[in-house]
């Protein structure tokens, strides 16, 4: 009896995160706080592809950033299409439907929720 | 307080300095300016607050009064400006000597003249055929490939062998965000623009409430049949075609909003898409002919372009010999309230920017400083390169120049310079289209971008104040610093390229830019706990690490925010700052357009200008500020 929800337990724990990350989330904690007012991104995942939208003030335009990405097990890493590696590779885990993506190098932790993105999104021209 | 013997209304006694010598007249009482060399035969007079234009004085208002307006009006002092016309026979300088002991008149003001810092060309249109590589625009002006300054790829067949490619102002890939916006006017304060030009005429701005041609000023705004703007040197018809003229306001119009993508004639930076939707032009002529014209026409126009909807206002011309912002303000406060009008926030013209701006020519003496107005702290003052990305060799520069731009160099080979629009009545092959160079040429090109910037600006319901714009359009860039090394030939002598640094302005403009900036500057990251170096170029344009920085500011809430650790230190183009903590801020970051000291009443200058910079504190940064 303990052994089938030991089992279970690891499921729960190591989620398949080539199926759950496809899809777009929206950032709702930084760092242990909610952003600062103004400050909103958007990450959109899909095959192999991603997405960014951040902007860092109301009255400003979202900066749009693209690239490749790469999960082995939990660990997420990716570079942008400009050759620019991430700033880290992350360690992905699920909390309560949340996205939680912890920085392997340094401390830093962001939380993120499914959503889709909203109509309209303003982007700065390239 | 009468004076019949001086200024009745019927004819006076003649009154002659050369019959009565021992007359003095050298210093006149209450003059702010000298009547030597004055351009006409009349004089301003400001009286007092409260008071009345005394009796016998014949002298009319200098700015027409507008219902609805007059306390701002009264707030710049334009309802104390009256013009005095001297009986026939009274000398000038007699008849302010006399009207200088008048208690009620405050201050007297010979007319400085005009001048018009340009030169034709004057030059063939070269035969050469488009070749593919030289021809990627979007427009289909067949002129538009000789307007080097809008699109060049570096065709030294065309242009010169001196020609650098990319020395144009990017507006290819800004028409692609914008091309002009009806609503935004452009004020050409300059020779009369002709408005029945073909390249022209779609993109001319038409007073509604005017029915042409019949004699009335059906709407009551103090002109008569002004329907595409006035004359205001000859208080009447605009006129393009007298002897004198040089058809220098037709082609100022033109590089601003000659009619885009009409299949004739040239291209221009704000002149729409094809359908009609170009900026306006509303032309404010103050050079008729061969008169002499002096500050009260210039200062009518402005006013004028305030009350009647214009939001850039383009001045391609100096006045009188100033060498500092107060000596200006004193000599020429006529004009100079006039501008202070125009500027005020409660006069704005177009719902993106709280107020209206002013671009005026920096001058074509070559001299080490701009020419007033142009020079004056308040407004935008514009220097002349060349397609050789380089000085023009006639450009004035250093202190009151705040922005560089093509302005064309008929010294370089081929002498393509500044193609643009003209009164065929006044070209020596008749041509609808002739070239010209000068800082009066570089300047509607700013002025034209600038007009563009707040079409793109009410496209994105985006609103600024007043200053922030014009920061915008100061730090809207490409470099030039760098390139100011070794010697450029000029017609009579070498240039020492170096004698040039810091004093062309922020850089050269670039249309691309402004549009970007209109839509704001992304956020930049820095690591938390450690120092981070951010290269302001993105807010300050390219040359950004040879500006002169004044300071930064940084609300307390923001400070604490990213738990900044002391000051944070600009230098050499870059911000300096250590953030403990997660977080975001907005900084403001302020700069000299134009040399190392601002202007003041005393000493000339360049124009302080702030843009604000946010910053993000994580713990973690890539290198191109991308979230992850």
């Amino acid at each position: 009896m303990m052994f089938p929800l030991f089992l279970a337990a690891c499921q729960k724990d190591e989620a398949d995160f080539g199926k759950a990350l496809p899809g777009v989330w929206e950032m709702v904690e930084s760092e242990g706080a909610a952003p600062s007012a103004g400050l909103s991104i958007w990450l959109v995942f899909e095959d192999g592809n991603f997405e960014i939208y951040q902007r860092a003030s109301v009255s400003e335009r979202y900066k749009l950033y693209k690239g490749t990405y790469t999960i082995s097990g939990s660990t997420l890493c990716g570079s942008y299409s400009d050759g620019t590696p991430w700033a880290c590779d992350y360690r992905l885990r699920l909390e309560e439907k949340m996205l939680v993506m912890e920085a392997l190098a340094g401390s830093g932790v962001w939380k993120y929720r499914k959503s889709a993105l909203p109509s309209g999104l303003e982007i700065l021209s390239e | 307080m009468a004076l019949p013997a001086l200024f009745s209304c019927n004819v006076g006694e003649p009154f002659s300095l050369e019959d009565n010598p021992d007359t003095v007249v050298e210093e006149i009482p209450k003059a702010v300016n000298s009547a030597e060399g004055a351009a006409t035969e009349e004089f301003l007079i400001r009286i007092g607050k409260g008071e009345a234009v005394p009796e016998g004085i014949e002298a009319e208002r200098l700015f027409r009064p507008v219902p609805g307006k007059e306390e701002l009006e009264r707030k710049h002092g334009l309802d104390r400006w009256y013009v005095v016309r001297p009986s026939r026979g009274m000398e000038l300088r007699a008849a302010a000597l006399a009207v200088s002991e008048i208690p009620a008149v405050e201050s007297i003001e010979f007319e400085s003249s005009l001048t018009r810092p340009f030169e034709s060309d004057h030059l063939e249109l070269p035969a050469v055929p488009f070749t593919k590589a030289g021809n990627p625009v979007t427009m289909n002006d067949p002129l538009l490939k000789s307007q080097w300054f809008l699109y060049n790829n570096g065709d030294k067949s065309v242009f010169g062998s001196t020609n650098v490619a990319g020395t144009d102002v990017s507006i290819r890939d800004a028409w692609r965000l914008e091309t002009g916006d009806p609503s935004v006017i452009v004020a050409v304060v300059d020779e009369g623009v002709k408005y029945t030009h073909p390249d022209l005429k779609d993109n001319m701005w038409k007073n509604s409430g005017e029915i042409p041609d019949n004699g009335k000023d059906d709407d009551g705004n103090g002109y008569v049949d002004d329907v595409y703007g006035y004359n205001f040197a000859a208080d009447g018809a605009i006129s393009w075609n007298l002897s004198g003229d040089e058809g220098h306001g037709t082609h100022v119009a033109g590089l601003v909003a000659a009619t885009n993508n009409n299949g004739i004639g040239v291209s221009s930076v704000a002149g729409g898409s094809g359908s009609g939707d170009g900026v306006r032009i509303m032309s404010c002529q103050i050079f008729s002919g061969t008169r002499r014209d002096g500050v009260a026409a210039a200062a009518k126009a402005i006013k004028y372009a305030a009350d009647n909807g214009a939001s850039v206002l383009q001045c391609s011309f100096g006045l009188g010999s100033y060498y500092s912002d107060k000596a200006f303000s004193e000599g020429l406060s006529a004009v100079k309230a006039a501008f202070d009008y125009f500027r005020d926030p409660a006069n704005a013209n177009c719902s993106a920017v709280q107020g209206n701006i002013v671009v005026i020519s920096a001058g074509n003496g070559h001299n080490s400083k701009a020419e007033y107005p142009g020079a004056y702290r308040d407004y935008i003052c514009v220097s002349a390169v060349s397609q050789d990305n380089l000085p023009a060799w006639y450009t004035n520069y250093g202190s009151g120049v705040n922005i560089a731009s093509p302005g064309g160099d008929n010294t370089l080979a081929n002498g393509l310079t500044m193609l643009s629009t003209v009164p065929s009545e006044t070209d020596a092959t008749k041509s609808d289209y002739a070239f010209m160079h000068g800082t009066s040429m570089a300047t509607p090109v700013v002025s034209g971008i600038a007009a563009l910037g707040l079409s793109y600006a009410k496209r994105l319901n985006r609103k600024f104040s007043r200053d922030e714009y014009e920061a915008l359009v100061l730090s809207s860039v490409n470099p030039l610093e760098d390139m100011l090394t070794g010697t450029k030939k000029g017609p009579s002598s070498t240039m020492d390229l170096a004698s040039y640094r810091g004093k062309m302005g922020t850089g050269v403009i670039d249309a691309w830019k402004l549009l970007l900036n209109i839509e704001g500057v992304p956020f930049t990251t820095v690591k938390t706990g450690q120092e981070a170096v951010v290269d302001l170029s993105a807010w300050f344009g390219s040359d950004a690490n040879h500006l002169t920085w004044l300071g930064v500011e940084i609300p307390e809430a923001d400070r604490k925010a990213i738990g900044l650790s002391g000051d944070a230190v600009l230098r050499d183009g870059k911000l300096r700052l250590t953030c403990m903590q997660h977080g975001c801020a907005r900084l403001t970051v302020t700069a000299i357009a134009g040399g190392s000291i601002q202007g003041s009443d005393t000493e000339m200058g360049g124009k302080p200008f702030s843009r604000a910079v946010s910053i993000v504190s994580r713990s973690n940064v890539s290198a191109n500020d991308g979230w992850l």
